[in-house]
């Protein structure tokens, strides 16, 4: 008899999962229609790169005259048009994923659902629905303090600020991570006046060192204003905007305010309990390497198990559920090595471990990094600022991580992530004969730096024959 | 404009003169904007910061490299060139007058002990 797997939530777990599921002959009933796609599609990734697209082309247009041309007249964003942009986008995608569904055969059950008990839920009109097994992939929700006011206009998360019907003249944004930054440069460069309030020393600070020091820079010349190691206690709201203060200090302040500190996992209304789950410590539903959670026949994949927080781990870790279920061998996500990328402008992008992750862990390394500005597509491309850095082991060269900030280095990632997966090296990287001219060249010379000799990179004291020969890794492997 | 005598150099190629109201302007010498290349963005500290000889103070950005600016001497800022902001190549034209950088009050005159006059900075970079 077919197996029938119940997922709860429709977002980058779940109806991959779904999907997934369905193209192996499972049964499967998909619960929750009414958010396909997930926050990824409907409020997060994909609305947020769409306004960045145009936001690309308002800066590239801004500075004309750089490239040789001539623009005549003037240019300038259109908020209604921005979000009927993205709205027009995501309703793309939204039927393409409902396309997919219907092809291979999911049942579509709309509505929320919660837990009855380890193999059964209940639907939203209360009738139970009894499976196989269950994965829940309810995702997660902007974490906001109760001091802070919330109203969806003046005060917001990421959630209503795209659904704003104009832009305000100046913006506080409180938090400095991915959402935080991204939003930062979208803004700025629609013409709002922008203040970000990070607890932490940097932006990015779950990024290396060298990727923050740049992104602090570049928002310094976007005039964004980046106030460090500040935290918002209290903020007072009213008809003249928003106040943040610390110890009763004004920190800043603006026409409205974007919360956006963190996520939390989404467990409201599934009643836990009744299957016997118990949340850890920020709500997340704990999982194993199989994304089994302690439940057998229970699984839990996406932003729900607090692993990650990242769509395409999401995705993944939803294909891994549903091949464990099968009773497939499965290979264990290494989170750290699930590539993280930020659309900041300059791009950012990671992979793998920090210098200073490394370093924690008590691993000899050498690191080598090379500033794209020494590469000719560059400056053809009139795209400065940025660096690769390159972290890997003393002794071995292994690859540990690469930390990428520069134009396209979403993209380029991946070369450095497929190599860190399969456990590759410094070496796999040096014999790589890298395209010219292309800004991919910067990480091959990023790579050389490190037991070699970098061809383009200033400043390098020349070795006697000795050292250069001595320092040189080759791995066979 | 022509280099006078009251104007010091560190090894960090950068300059100082004393003004008339006892603040000495600093800034990166000839030889410094020459070896950069064209200057993009020069990122200086807020007034009322304090920096100190030997540490770097800000950066300097050209279509070469990227470059920490390290401090000639100590002091608290007074003052930093605003229209170095939408200009910052007025340093490759002016690094002496008009591409100054900061205002400084300056916190241990002995430390002017360090710095090198004009021909001793010359036979210094060559």
């Amino acid at each position: 008899m077919q197996k029938h797997l119940i997922v709860i939530g429709a977002g980058p777990a779940g109806y991959v999962a779904a999907l997934q599921a369905g193209a192996a002959g499972l049964r499967v009933s998909l619960i929750g229609g009414h958010d396909l796609g997930g926050t990824c599609l409907q409020r997060g990734c994909i609305p947020t790169k769409t306004l960045i697209a145009s936001c690309e082309v308002l800066d590239k247009c801004r500075d004309a005259s750089k490239f040789g041309l001539e623009l005549q007249g003037t240019i300038a964003p259109d908020w209604p048009a921005l979000r009927r942009r993205m709205e027009s986008v995501v309703g793309t995608m939204t039927g393409g994923i409902d396309g997919l569904l219907e092809q291979r055969g999911i049942t579509r059950i709309p509505g929320r659902a919660r837990l009855l008990d380890t193999r059964r839920v209940a639907l939203e009109d209360g009738s139970p629905l009894h499976g196989d097994a269950i994965l829940i992939c309810t995702g997660s929700v902007p974490a906001v303090p109760a001091a802070f006011p919330v109203d969806g206009q003046r005060v917001v998360t990421s959630d209503e600020a795209l659904r704003w019907t104009s832009l305000p003249a100046s913006l506080v944004i409180i938090g400095g991570g991915v959402i935080a930054c991204e939003f930062a440069f979208i803004f700025q460069t629609l013409g709002v006046a922008v203040s970000v309030i990070e607890a932490e020393d940097r932006p990015l600070a779950g990024e290396d060192t060298a990727i923050s020091t740049v992104i602090q820079r570049e928002m310094r010349k976007r005039r964004i204003r980046f106030l460090p190691k500040a935290l918002v206690e209290q903020m007072e709201v009213d008809d003249a905007g928003v106040r943040c203060y610390q110890n009763g200090q004004l920190l800043a302040s603006a026409e409205r305010a974007l919360i956006a500190i963190g996520r939390r996992a989404n467990t409201a209304g599934l009643d836990l309990d009744a299957a016997g789950l118990k949340p850890g410590r920020r709500g997340e539903i704990p999982v194993d390497r199989h994304l089994q959670t302690c439940v057998p026949g229970i699984y839990a994949a996406g932003d729900v198990n607090g692993r990650l927080m990242l769509a395409h781990a999401a995705s993944a870790q939803a294909q891994l559920a549903v091949r464990h279920l099968l009773g497939e061998r499965t290979d264990p996500i290494q989170d750290e090595n699930v590539a993280r990328v930020t659309f900041t402008r300059p791009e950012v992008a990671s992979v793998g471990l920090s210098e200073q992750q490394a370093l924690e862990r008590g691993l000899e390394i050498r690191c080598g990094s090379f500033d794209f500005r020494a590469l000719g597509k560059a400056h053809a491309g009139g795209e400065l600022a940025g660096l690769v850095k390159v972290v890997a082991q003393a002794d071995t060269g292994r690859l540990l991580g690469v930390h990428m900030v520069g134009a396209h280095c979403a993209e380029m990632i991946h070369e450095a992530a497929v190599i860190v997966n399969a456990q590759g090296s410094v070496e796999d990287i040096c014999r790589t004969v890298h395209a010219h001219p292309t800004l991919s060249e910067g990480i091959y010379e990023a790579a050389e730096s490190i037991f070699g000799v970098a061809p383009h990179k200033p400043d390098v004291r020349p070795s006697t024959q000795d050292t250069v020969h001595a320092s040189y890794r080759r791995l066979s492997v | 404009m022509p280099v006078t005598e009251d104007y010091l150099f560190s090894q960090g190629h950068m300059w100082c003169r004393l003004m008339e109201d006892g603040d000495y302007l600093i800034g990166v010498s000839d030889h410094a904007q020459k070896s950069l290349g064209e200057i993009v963005y020069v990122e200086l500290p807020d007034p009322e910061s304090e920096i100190a000889q030997g540490e770097p103070l800000g950066v300097i950005e050209s279509v070469k490299v990227v470059n920490d600016l390290i401090a000639p001497i100590s002091g608290t800022v007074i003052e930093a060139n605003d229209s170095l902001v939408d200009q910052p190549a007025v340093v490759n034209d002016s690094a002496y007058d008009a591409g100054w950088m900061l205002r400084i009050r300056l916190k241990s005159p002995e430390q002017l002990n360090n710095l090198l006059n004009h021909a001793q900075y010359l036979a210094l970079v060559g």
